[in-house]
């Protein structure tokens, strides 16, 4: 091993305790002085690498991308996007995501669709319906009201993505 | 046998969106974590790692086969921190939070007496003051697991620039460490 391949071991949090570097380092003083320099660092990025209950989901009972997420947001994306009245009202000028390469008026569509998907898939809208003083549209959106989502009871995401839409929907005309 | 990242992603190319289901669940504790250490709350790393599969699966056509699947959803990732900074015009850089209140009083080593969320914590703030290329490049290195020309390729820089990155901020971060764990008494 040359001082090149333990640099490459000693940021590898498996590699880093190989017998092979040991080798090394006790061979080496100058990668062995690196590695003192270096140790809480490395110590301290191993761990964390290593652990996997430090990245706990700060919202556990929130549900993630399932394909039937992904394939709803899909189809509405495509319709959307075919409906340039429908996406104008729909997208909010601010919203400008920067990494899209191609597809881009499909892209802002679906993507505005797919994070409001998102935000009610766990049945927070269903909430709504059990709150109904609250009509202002902030008061109805599942982003900001997550803890309705006890009340849930009909979680398909083709029902929570029409009623997210429709909450937004409501939002983008009345504003007009 | 498991299907290769290539081979899942040719699968969701071609219309099997129930394979990106995949996708996510092999990347996306590698992705909060890195998120994590990037962004300040949990929860907004978790949103932008959501946001980083949405719109890796809308411009799934875009994806070549050739690419690493975690470099490409890394760069994706990155773009969408970048925009979440603008938005909130955050500062990288975050003061280390020195909290007398974990150091104890009986003299033992300070980092005995931390919890793992503690340390976390720690370490993204630590994190969080290096210069962006070198944290990148540390996060990308341990918590993505990418080889240096891995780094290169998605940093748009040589492997020995890589490299010197990583040295560079090891050396910092185990700077900035070691004031932690010998505070001034």
């Amino acid at each position: 091993m040359n001082c090149e391949t333990a640099f490459d071991y000693l940021t590898d949090p498996v590699l880093n305790s190989s017998p092979e570097l040991r080798r090394h380092l006790d061979e080496c003083p100058r990668c062995r002085e690196m590695e003192e320099v270096l140790s809480p660092a490395l110590t301290w990025m191993t761990e964390a690498a290593l652990d996997d209950e430090a990245i706990d989901s700060p919202r556990p009972s929130a549900p993630f991308l399932t394909a039937e997420t992904l394939a709803v947001a899909d189809r509405l994306a495509a319709q959307l996007a075919r409906d340039s009245e429908t996406r104008r009202e729909l997208v909010p000028s601010t919203f400008q995501p920067q990494f899209a390469s191609r597809s881009w008026s499909r892209w802002r569509a679906g993507g505005v669709v797919a994070m409001l998907l998102l935000a009610g898939f766990g049945g927070w809208f269903l909430g709504a319906a059990a709150n109904p003083d609250n009509t202002s549209t902030s008061a109805v959106c599942l982003w900001t009201n997550r803890e309705w989502s006890a009340a849930a009871v009909d979680q398909s995401a083709k029902a929570i993505t029409m009623s997210c839409l429709a909450c937004h929907l409501a939002a983008s005309t009345s504003s007009l | 046998m498991a299907l290769t990242d290539e081979e899942l992603m040719r699968r969701v190319q071609a219309g099997e969106s129930v394979w990106f289901e995949e996708v996510v669940r092999r990347y996306r504790t590698v992705l909060t974590r890195v998120a994590a250490s990037k962004l300040v709350d949990s929860a907004t790393a978790e949103d932008v790692v959501q946001e980083t599969f949405l719109a890796a699966f809308a411009c799934r056509q875009s994806f070549k086969p050739n690419l690493s699947l975690r470099v490409w959803l890394v760069a994706i990732l990155f773009n969408a921190c970048k925009r979440v900074w603008r938005q909130r015009q955050q500062p990288t850089g975050q003061p280390l939070p020195l909290d007398p209140a974990l150091a104890g009083e009986t003299g033992e080593p300070h980092e005995g007496n931390l919890l793992a969320a503690e340390r976390d914590h720690i370490l993204r703030a630590a994190l969080r003051q290096l210069p962006e290329p070198q944290a990148d490049t540390l996060r990308l290195r341990f918590f993505v697991g990418l080889s240096f020309d891995e780094i290169a390729a998605s940093m748009n820089c040589s492997v020995s620039g890589a490299k010197r990155r990583a040295k560079l901020g090891l050396e910092s971060l185990a700077g900035l460490l070691r004031s932690y764990q010998e505070p001034t008494r």
